[in-house]
């Protein structure tokens, strides 16, 4: 329960979430297989129930960068009149993740420890 | 609200026309975006539209800024890992040669008062070639073709501005390795060109026009 206070604490202030969109775009990823943009964005609102929102303007940005730096692959298809782009993870992708999700159970942590130090 | 092929080519003119997204693999991911959240409203499309995009407006304005910022960055990374590549690298190695086998046997001025525009004249129709898409084929550009053809075209501008004096001036152990440079960089233009544009209809033309 407190781990959970902790994580909604961190999402709902914009600026410690800044640094956690790649992680969440690629857990996401990884857990769903291939996903498009907008989907993310509603995926993600769904598992919060609502608290967290990714801001539009940053997702595709990042979902680019993502893509540049290797971890992502790209699939276009014609869906209902219109040209869609599927994300996935590349192999490597994956092994990033796995990474990267250590590093923000880390910090997760060491927030725990530092919030509230009697439950450490 | 489901959307039809015209809804979709609405959506599509008005981020080309009203917001100057140009690019057509840019264009398609916001078109979907938006598509996609309009599906979810009800009404009737022509009347809800004008004020939707209107609220996107931010949206689009800054995901169109950063997505043409990464394809530039793009075209210059994967300028980088074509030149670094083996194939690039054995062409070089084989125009250096050449190059030095030619000046050996007549001289470097004979070669550099006969050959030295070769450089920028070689990848001409290549560059007339992007001209015409940029005018004429609006709606199918791809942000990632012209973005490493327009890297690749700063080169050559380079080299008629500022090292084709450099070769000129040059002794001989250096004038060969950057002429030669520049004159495999000429070549393997079309090469890029062509892999570019495989890909980009590919991608995308070929899915655009079923």
């Amino acid at each position: 329960m407190y781990i959970c206070s902790v994580i909604l604490f961190a999402m709902k202030n914009s600026q410690l979430y800044k640094g956690s969109l790649n992680t969440i775009i690629m857990k996401l990823l990884e857990e769903n297989g291939r996903m498009y943009g907008y989907e993310i964005t509603q995926k993600v609102k769904l598992l919060t129930q609502g608290e967290l929102h990714i801001t539009e303007g940053a997702l595709y940005p990042a979902l680019h960068k993502l893509e540049a730096e290797g971890w992502l692959d790209v699939e276009v298809e014609k869906v209902d009149n219109r040209l869609r782009k599927y994300y996935k993870l590349t192999e490597n992708g994956q092994k990033e993740t796995v990474n990267r999700l250590a590093e923000l159970e880390d910090f997760i942590r060491n927030m725990q420890t530092l919030v509230n130090p009697k439950l450490a | 609200m489901k959307l039809t092929k015209e809804n979709i080519d609405h959506i599509d003119k008005m981020l080309f026309k009203k917001f100057g997204v140009f690019y057509i693999d840019i264009r398609m991911e916001i078109v979907d975006h938006l598509a996609s959240e309009l599906e979810q409203k009800e009404g009737v499309f022509d009347e809800i539209f004008p004020e939707f995009l209107e609220s996107k407006k931010d949206f689009i304005k800054q995901t169109h800024v950063e997505l043409n910022r990464k394809s530039s960055q793009k075209g210059m990374r994967k300028l980088f890992s074509n030149i670094f590549s083996l194939k690039f690298l054995s062409g070089y190695a084989l125009m250096t040669v050449l190059v030095w086998y030619l000046s050996s046997a007549t001289s470097k001025e004979w070669m550099l008062s006969n050959f030295d525009i070769l450089p920028i004249v070689i990848p001409a129709p290549i560059s007339l070639v992007l001209l015409y898409i940029m005018f004429f084929s609006k709606r199918y550009r791809s942000s990632e073709m012209l973005s490493l053809i327009s890297v690749n075209n700063i080169l050559f501008f380079g080299y008629l501005l500022w090292f084709i004096h450099v070769v000129r001036k040059m002794n001989n152990d250096f004038w060969i390795p950057l002429f030669s440079f520049f004159m495999t960089l000429a070549i393997a233009y079309y090469f890029f060109y062509f892999q570019s544009l495989r890909n980009h209809n590919r991608k995308y033309k070929s899915l655009v026009k079923s």
